[in-house]
């Protein structure tokens, strides 16, 4: 974290653009950020991972390297080709230098120089765990996010991690300190939730179970899909009259392969939120996942 | 969303016309994840250009777009980016323009709200419920972000909560007790608005214009009609600036310590400044031309700015004299208020603001950052769909949501949100715009008409062309018409009754005042009482407005549990709220959706 940076100042062209945001978290978290090199890996070309590069490309980051792996064929908004999203990000902000790379090797090599590791799809990377472990050992931040139909999730993993907050009373910074379970406790070799124990995680672990399942057959997904969703508002206590109709879960089923772009931008906007809180260090990050239902337009914190 | 999948997904939403009403941080992301998510036509509308510290959230402009409509370079930009999959079709304009008519609204499946401001919330709404357009509504600040919904006639509408109260402050406080750097801003805003400002009667520092200096300047504290400050066009910059300089910083400073001395005996009174001669003094030191930096200039650099700004109205905007607004954009306005106030804060031993900060006070600025605005438009859009596909027959308080956006997440015991709902209520019935619901009006009727028609019609009822018939002992009379289609003798007239007070125009206690909107098909029936008291240095208030359930209704309805929630809220409204507040159905729960609402007064 670049909280030495002082060598560094803001342009007077940079102190416009960004005057509004520096209004909100102070020139010093800004130039935290005009130092931070935010990597992002896996599919990149999805709506999910779209939202997230443009949000922390108008935050005003040093750089940002794209690192497609097993990416989808453009569903966002950034254009089809890795290069195309290339050019569109650049566009956005010029301040930021935007460099692209395909595979899991290069994704390896660029993880180990960077501030903050952000993946798009917890399935994206079969190297995820030796990628997780590498950001243990580097003290770099993991977030690794995630869309499956009306669901979708976010995951960190900051390991010991400092931050400043606010005295209510004084007013002065006080800093605190949360521990982190890592993502190799949290997740199996396949990026599945090994023993979850809170509704969003279950649903999460259930959701992407489904997800991975290439069977055609709708009637076992369904089954899969049924009891995540109802185990999910068992425990949250929703009523009767809002459970789910055979018909409902059927059409989720189908949902589960595809991405509704309003539930990628909420994802992908509390997904740059904390990677943005991570980078400046201001702010109480999450501990550890978020979990949006677009059912019924929740969004919920757990820690697994 | 559990149905609109069921119902064949997200499929169809492309025959659908959805009203976009501003296309600024909401507005930009909002047109994207409609675009995205199978919307195809859309009518945009914004009046605004593109501001270069609008390039860190909209992220459809780009730097080379600066000074342009938003309406046309957003519209431009989605249909690139979705290589015309989705139509949007611009109008550069105002919402609360005449043209943009009942029928206008009525075209549309639904109406978005991406505003910044709350008079064109209110219109809108207002112009929705007249259409029967369901409309979505939004705000974000900060970290915080809200959406809701209304369904005209079925769910609240935006008045039937009270309008969020900009935060005021005592007149004393900014007069001639300042204690913080707000208190010096809000002055200094003042101090410039009576220099370069319209008329405004209102203004807190009027006497500062009238009072007669030299004898202000022998500690006496007369009344008597003295010179105008403001410029009287055959003065030289240089008279025109001193003059103001020392009428404001020292005769008035020796005036304030002997009308607030009281106050003077527990902290260190003012000390006035000769403003005028260390300007001069330090004719070396280097003028602050960085408005940006967070840098807080010195005294002596204070004293250099704010001679020099004075001097340049006069030598290069004279014309603009008598009708500049303020606007935290112009350098020079900012200048000006910056410098006047951080001398204020030296003569009170306030401590002194950087032009960074100073803008941010004087332009209630309240930060609005890309990730809040992207997860508000996606609410918005969740909305959207949900309301053109519900079926027939469903009661939309079962379909639509308040959704929250919170900065911490919430501990319940469903667990801890970070995004959160509450269902829409029934419409309240004491609202005076969907319920017609009737008003009662306190107010000191010597106040001229325009008092009236500026702070209660404009101000507080939210209306854009008033028209107001008093109903005195059975008389009618029209006593005010304003829109388009009025003879110049009428305009004539309707001035000159602007300018008398209420008295003299007949109105009395116990008249009643029709006062309506055409456009936005609103007539109200108010009831006058006449309190001489408000707007004194005793009671600051300047007018109370509340709101009742309309006799007929109360009588036929039976005492439901709605009713009792709206007698509820309509008698919560005793309580007098500060300056420029007459405060209309005071609920008494819901105490953070207030919150959030009045949090989000003008969002950039």
């Amino acid at each position: 974290m670049g909280t030495d940076g002082e060598a560094l100042t803001l342009s007077t062209e940079e102190a416009a653009v960004y005057d509004r945001q520096i209004r909100l978290w102070g020139a010093d978290a800004q130039q935290r950020m005009s130092t931070s090199r935010v990597v992002v890996v896996g599919r990149v070309r999805s709506n999910l991972g779209n939202e997230l590069i443009k949000n922390i490309c108008l935050a005003g980051v040093s750089s940002i390297i794209l690192c497609s792996v097993n990416d989808v064929e453009g569903q966002g908004f950034l254009g089809d080709s890795l290069d195309e999203v290339r050019n569109s990000v650049q566009d956005i902000n010029r301040f930021v230098k935007v460099d692209i790379f395909e595979g899991e090797e290069a994704a390896a090599n660029e993880v180990k120089s960077s501030t903050a590791v952000c993946l798009i799809g917890f399935d994206s990377v079969p190297s995820i765990m030796s990628i997780a472990k590498s950001c243990r050992q580097g003290g770099i931040g993991l977030f690794v996010g995630e869309c499956i139909g009306l669901f979708g999730a976010v995951f960190l993993d900051l390991g010991v991690r400092s931050y400043a907050e606010e005295d209510k009373d004084s007013g002065r910074l006080i800093e605190k300190v949360i521990d982190y379970t890592s993502y190799a406790d949290t997740f199996d070799d396949m990026g599945v939730p090994k023993a979850p124990t809170a509704p969003g995680a279950i649903a999460l672990g259930e959701m992407l179970r489904i997800k991975s399942n290439s069977s055609e057959d709708v009637e076992e997904l369904t089954v899969a899909y049924a009891r995540a969703v109802a185990e999910m508002y068992e425990r949250t206590g929703v009523n009767g009259k809002q459970r789910l109709s055979e018909q409902h879960l059927r059409s989720f089923a189908h949902a589960a392969r595809t991405e509704v772009p309003p539930v990628s931008a909420i994802v992908g906007g509390i997904y740059g939120r904390e990677v943005i809180k991570y980078l400046t260090g201001k702010d109480e990050p999450l501990n550890n996942l978020f979990f949006f239902d677009a059912i019924r337009s929740t969004g919920i914190v757990e820690c697994m | 969303m559990d149905t609109v999948i069921s119902n064949g997904g997200l499929n169809g939403l492309g025959l659908k016309k959805v009203l976009v009403v501003g296309a600024g941080g909401v507005g930009c992301e909002l047109l994207k994840n409609l675009g995205m998510s199978g919307f195809e036509r859309v009518t945009l509308i914004d009046l605004d250009t593109i501001d270069v510290s609008n390039l860190n959230r909209q992220f459809l402009f780009r730097k080379e777009h600066v000074g342009q409509a938003k309406a046309k370079i957003a519209a431009a930009a989605i249909e690139k980016m979705l290589h015309g999959k989705c139509k949007v079709d611009p109008i550069v304009g105002n919402i609360k323009e005449e043209r943009f008519s009942a029928k206008f609204f009525g075209e549309f499946d639904v109406v978005l709200n991406a505003l910044d401001n709350l008079d064109a919330r209110r219109h809108v709404n207002r112009m929705c419920l007249n259409a029967k357009v369901p409309m979505v509504e939004s705000g974000s600040t900060g970290y915080l972000g809200q959406v809701t919904v209304v369904h005209p006639g079925k769910t609240e509408c935006y008045d039937c909560n009270p309008a969020p109260v900009p935060k005021t402050y005592a007149v004393c406080t900014i007069r001639s007790t300042p204690e913080k750097p707000v208190h010096c801003v809000v002055w200094a805003k003042q101090l410039f608005e009576l220099l370069f400002g319209p008329e405004d009667e209102s203004n807190l520092l009027a006497d500062l214009a009238k009072n007669d200096e030299d004898a202000a300047e022998n500690g006496a504290t007369p009344m008597a009609e003295g010179r105008s400050l403001q410029w009287d066009r055959k003065q030289s910059s240089e008279d025109f600036a001193e003059r103001v300089l020392k009428r404001v910083f020292w005769n008035d400073v020796l005036r304030q310590r002997e009308v607030a001395e009281e106050t003077w005996k527990t902290r260190a009174p003012p000390e006035p400044l000769d403003v005028l001669k260390i300007a001069k003094q330090n004719a070396d030191a280097d003028a602050p031309t960085n408005l940006l930096d967070q840098l807080v200039w010195t005294k002596e650099q204070n004293a250099k700015c704010i001679f020099g700004v004075l001097k340049r109205f006069v030598e290069r905007r004279n014309d603009e004299i008598g009708n500049i607004q303020f606007d935290k954009d112009d350098d020079d306005v900012l200048a000006f208020v910056t410098s006047a106030a951080n001398l204020r804060a030296s003569v009170y031993g306030v401590e002194l603001s950087s032009a960074f900060a100073v803008k941010g006070i004087a332009g209630n600025i309240i930060h609005a950052i890309a990730t809040t605005n992207a997860i508000v438009a996606a609410l918005i859009v969740l909305e959207t769909i949900k309301i053109v596909t519900i079926d027939q027959g469903t009661d939309p308080k079962d379909a639509s949501l308040t959704t929250y956006v919170k900065r911490f997440p919430n501990s319940t015991r469903r667990g801890k949100f970070l995004v959160q709902t509450e269902r829409l209520q029934a419409p309240n019935r004491a609202c005076f715009v969907c319920s017609k619901g009737r008003l009662e009006l306190e107010i000191d009727l010597s106040r001229k008409l325009q008092f009236l028609i500026d702070k209660v019609v404009r101000g507080n009822l939210g209306m854009i062309n008033p028209s107001i018939y008093a109903t005195t002992a059975g008389n009618v009379n029209i006593i005010y018409e304003s829109g388009e289609g009025l003879e110049p003798d009428e305009v004539e007239m309707y001035e000159s009754n602007a300018k008398k007070s209420l008295s003299d125009l007949n109105v009395g206690s116990g008249s009643t005042l029709e006062i309506g909107d055409i456009s936005q098909s609103l007539n109200l029936s108010v009831l006058v009482t006449h309190n001489p008291a408000l707007g004194s240095e005793a009671d600051p208030v300047e007018f109370s407005v509340t709101g009742s359930i309309p006799e007929s209704a109360s009588a036929e309805a039976p005492s439901s549990a709605v009713e009792e929630e709206a007698l509820q809220r309509s008698n919560g409204n005793k309580k007098r709220r500060r300056k420029d507040d007459g405060v209309v159905f005071v609920p008494t729960s819901k105490k953070e959706k207030l919150q959030m609402l009045s949090d989000m007064i003008e969002i950039e």
